[in-house]
């Protein structure tokens, strides 16, 4: 009896041990400084020994651990230009450490982390998702990944074709850069997804203000950059994840790959492969025929690092093919009216996975090549090759063909060189040449021209330290472009004299910035400058049915420069238990250039089509976005979302096609285990009130709710890390239509989609 | 150790970039775009043998010049065999005859004529290996007199070939022509 009792108390005492020491669910944060002039600093590394964590610091210095059991831990913190930190801490509680960084008196050391790659105008407000949050939202293309990031929402054409939009700005409007390199695709296109995928990437980062000065003329409504790796040579820790991600609607399955190997104290080694195969996607009711997918890509980064220099190549290949939805397939403006009034599709059937035309097929493959030296300052040079082919394969009579009706292949090289002057006094910036060439040929149907362009820019950055809280950045940029086509005077039918247009433009952009800190935890950044886009060759020379719109588009060969004011303000407020972010934003853009209905209908030998023209005028676009999150409790938390866009036309004030309507979004997290977290969220999307019924084909949709739910959780078995994830959207299978894609005149969006993602981390 | 790594690298690299560079050459072949530049109607009288023949024409297809479109005439209480004269891409040199090509695919095909009145009909269409209508050839009744437009329209892919009405035959257009007519 007594070894009985003494049994249970030694197994109670045993219990209640294991249960204290896994309350591991401390949290560690903190803020890192420059402790001169008290600036925050970003990109700074901070490790905690023995646990191995590790961290960088935000763009406002902050990092944050999470799940630390209680123990006393070596705190460090290393930063280039700055003497290492290090210091023990006691954890028994939550903890908050302000660190301040001294720089190094004399010239550089050991460098610790390869400079930062991703060039980001400090002051201008951006989101970025980590690496994690990516995987979170594995198999989803680029433009439906971003569509959950403050100011973004998507442009669809159909369930397999995303365009990102931010503040309601998409295709030549927006820049989207990866490693490094500004990507180049047929951008124009409406139904032209990029080309990209978000695996390549440890990192996506959203800038939602222009950034015209360092992206070029094409980044007039912000950036997208997909950040690089940041190889480690001080951890360097060799590290491979294998993944799968199942989609139950479309029978989707990614398998991918990863791996980091440093091969020695100076060569390491990045690849990634990743492949998709996916089927018929299903609305509520029933499966839209021939929209499956294919994908393969894959990436492979080399470094070569020593304390002065790094020397890094990179080769990435994108290779889709996405099937066309067959009920889209609509011939003229008669068929289309009589399709969007029947509201469904005529015909449907079971589910396959075969694709069969129409559908477009597209390669994209990316080579670049960078030094940076840290001498004096750092010194950047790149040089970049693109080759970007596209191909349509429509419906023929011809089924021994395997040719495409259209083909477009764009080569681009750039060549930049960029230094980063040595910080004196409060002074620190960056000046630089970024030069692009380009040539573009067709094949098939015409819709553009054959063309070169070459283009130029000179630009430099400054900031300024005006006191400990407040920073002053200011910008300036030269661009010249020369852009010549090559056709024939009737391009369509190969007729009439080859002549060669050309296209000679000079501009100048600027920015102006402050950033200060009204708190410790509430900074207020204020922007305004001037950015400019010249026109696309589609809007210069368009010619010619817009595929499934059923509608002839005209090009004007002699639009102008589009070129505009814009001006943002953004608050953020952030402590331990509670983020507030609002950004309000107003662009004025002379000579913007959109595409009206002429009144004109156009008889071909399918029928009639209303023909819209390329036109200029000016334009306002101005909203805003608002971000919270709120910690209920150490292990609850939840966040909110709004966003909002205006844009309408100065002199009629008529609100322009294809703005987002208003949308509020709002998700309640668990975290009940450590490292595993239930989430629930909802959306809804309000109707575009702001166009009329008559000025579109259908009438506007009505607004919507979406609900959704997930777990996303991570095992650790030794060394071994497996995360599984689990998420259900839309939930109830709500059927709906969006105001932004262009198949809502053929059908419903898709239905409930349960998705499983699985990797395994070693 | 490292120039193995390198050289490996590199070489994986330009074989990446050949593979690319094949896949270009391939491409660049005959490019189908099936335009259709011209449709002929011809109208034979059941009795005399007489020929009428209207055509529209588009050379330069989408955009540039307007089509050319004939003006049919026909004689009021008449039978008349219909057939296609031609449905060619004149762009091409020389013409390459569509009509062919839609024959062949005639499971695949459906046209449809509209007139605006039951005084001038189509009737008895032509049929496909399965049975199913086609339209390429038909016989054509004219009562009284009048005037309008015949719309003629060709479906490809139809869904429903015995359907009455165009959206219930489905298919995507590939032929959607309005010429003026007047019986009399």
């Amino acid at each position: 009896m007594f070894l009985k009792q003494g049994f249970w108390l030694v197994f109670w005492l045993f219990f209640t041990t294991i249960s204290v020491g896994q309350n591991c669910k401390l949290k560690i944060s903190g803020v890192v400084f420059d402790a001169l002039n008290g600036q925050h600093l970003s990109d700074a590394v901070v490790n905690i020994y023995p646990v191995k964590q590790s961290g960088i610091s935000d763009m406002e210095g902050h990092f944050h651990f999470v799940d630390i059991c209680p123990n006393r831990y070596i705190l460090e913190c290393h930063l280039l230009g700055y003497e290492s930190f290090s210091s023990t801490i006691e954890l028994n509680k939550n903890k908050f450490i302000e660190i301040g960084l001294h720089l190094q008196p004399t010239h550089l050391k050991t460098v610790v982390v390869s400079a930062n790659k991703t060039q980001k105008q400090i002051l201008q407000p951006s989101q970025t998702l980590s690496q994690v949050e990516l995987q979170k939202l594995s198999g989803k293309m680029l433009g439906d990944l971003l569509s959950g990031m403050e100011g973004m929402s998507v442009l669809q054409t159909g369930p397999s074709i995303f365009k990102p939009m931010l503040h309601g700005m998409y295709g030549n409007r927006i820049a989207i850069v990866s490693n490094g390199a500004k990507q180049e695709g047929q951008q124009w296109g409406v139904d032209h997804a990029p080309e990209i995928d978000p695996f390549s990437a440890e990192g996506i980062t959203v800038i939602r203000g222009a950034s015209s000065l360092l992206y070029g003329s094409e980044a007039i409504g912000g950036v997208v950059l997909l950040n690089p790796y940041q190889f480690d040579f001080v951890q360097h820790t060799n590290k491979t994840m294998v993944g799968t991600t199942f989609g139950y609607n479309g029978r989707l399955f990614q398998p991918s790959f990863q791996t980091v190997q440093y091969i020695n104290s100076a060569w390491a080694l990045r690849m990634n492969a990743n492949g998709k195969y996916s089927g018929d996607v299903k609305t509520p009711s029933y499966y839209l025929n021939n929209t499956g997918t294919r994908e393969w890509n894959g990436s492979a980064q080399m470094i070569y690092h020593t304390p002065i220099m790094d020397l890094e190549n990179t080769y990435s290949s994108f290779n889709s093919v996405l099937g066309i939805f067959k009920g889209a397939e609509v011939g003229n403006i008669t068929d289309l009216q009589t399709r969007i009034k029947q509201g469904n599709p005529l015909s449907t059937s079971s589910f396959e996975y075969g694709i069969n035309r129409p559908y477009q097929e597209v390669h994209h493959q990316k080579w670049v090549s960078q030094a940076i030296i840290r001498k004096n300052g750092e010194w950047k040079i790149n040089y970049t090759f693109q080759n970007n082919l596209r191909q349509e394969y429509d419906v023929i009579r011809n089924s021994g063909s395997n040719a495409p009706q259209m083909q477009l292949v764009l080569q681009t090289q750039h060549l930049d060189m960029q230094w980063k002057h040595p910080k004196f006094s409060a002074f620190s910036g960056t000046m630089g040449i970024q030069n692009q060439y380009q040539d573009n040929t067709w094949a098939g149907v015409y819709l553009i021209p054959d063309y070169q362009t070459f283009g130029t820019g000179l630009f430099a950055v400054e900031q300024y330290e005006w006191s400990k809280k407040t920073n002053i950045e200011a910008g300036l940029r030269y661009d010249y472009k020369w852009m010549q086509a090559s056709m024939f005077e009737q391009p369509k039918k190969s007729l009439g004299a080859r002549i060669y247009p050309t296209f000679l433009y000079n501009a100048i952009s600027g920015n102006l910035g402050m950033g200060t800190w009204l708190s410790n935890y509430t900074k207020l950044v204020f922007n305004i400058g001037k950015a400019w886009r010249p026109p696309s060759m589609y809007e210069l020379f368009a010619n010619g049915v817009h595929a499934g719109t059923a509608s002839i588009e005209r090009g004007d060969k002699n639009l102008k420069v589009e070129s505009g004011w814009n001006t943002n303000l953004d608050i953020r407020h952030q402590t331990n238990w509670l983020s507030f972010n609002a950004t309000f934003f107003y662009h004025y853009i002379t000579n913007y250039i959109y595409v009206v209905p002429s009144k004109e209908l156009e008889l071909t030998v399918r029928g009639a089509f209303p023909v819209y023209e390329y036109q200029q005028t000016d334009a306002h676009y101005f909203g805003a976005d608002f971000y919270t999150k709120m910690y209920l409790h150490k292990d609850v938390w939840v966040d909110g979302y709004y966003n909002l866009v205006r844009a309408y036309e100065v002199h009629s004030r008529q609100h322009l096609a294809l703005i987002p309507a208003d949308r509020a979004r709002a998700n309640l997290v668990f975290e009940p285990i450590e490292n595993h977290e239930l989430s629930f969220g909802a959306s809804y999307t309000y109707k575009q009130t702001r166009v009329s019924d008559d000025s579109d084909f259908a009438p506007i949709p009505p607004a919507y709710a979406l609900l959704n739910a997930g777990y996303w959780g991570s095992f650790c078995i030794k060394k071994y890390e497996l995360k599984l994830g689990l998420s259900i959207q839309n939930l109830l299978n709500t059927k709906y239509r969006d105001y932004l894609n262009r198949f809502r005149y053929y059908s419903d969006e898709m239905g409930r989609n349960i998705s499983v993602r699985l990797f395994f981390i070693f | 150790m490292k120039t193995t790594i390198l050289k490996t690298f590199v070489i994986a690299v330009c074989v990446s970039l050949l593979f690319s560079a094949c896949k270009k050459t391939e491409t660049t072949q005959q490019i189908d775009n099936e335009l259709i530049t011209t449709v002929g109607l011809q109208f034979v009288d059941a009795s005399t043998a007489s020929a009428t023949i209207v055509r529209w024409e588009d050379l330069d297809g989408d955009g540039g010049d307007n089509p050319i479109i004939g003006f049919l005439t026909l004689d009021a209480n008449t039978t008349y065999n219909f057939s296609f004269s031609e449905i060619t891409n004149a762009s091409k040199s020389p013409a390459e005859s569509i009509l062919e090509e839609i024959e062949e695919k005639a499971t695949e095909h459906l046209f449809y004529y509209e007139t605006g009145t039951s005084d001038f009909v189509f009737h008895d269409f032509n049929l496909d290996s399965n049975n199913a209508p086609l339209g390429t050839t038909a016989s054509v009744t004219t009562k009284v007199t009048s005037s309008g437009t015949l719309t003629v329209t060709l479906r490809h892919m139809p869904v429903n070939k015995s359907a009455t009405d165009l959206n219930t035959i489905g298919g995507s257009t590939d032929i959607q022509i309005g010429i003026p007519y007047k019986i009399q």
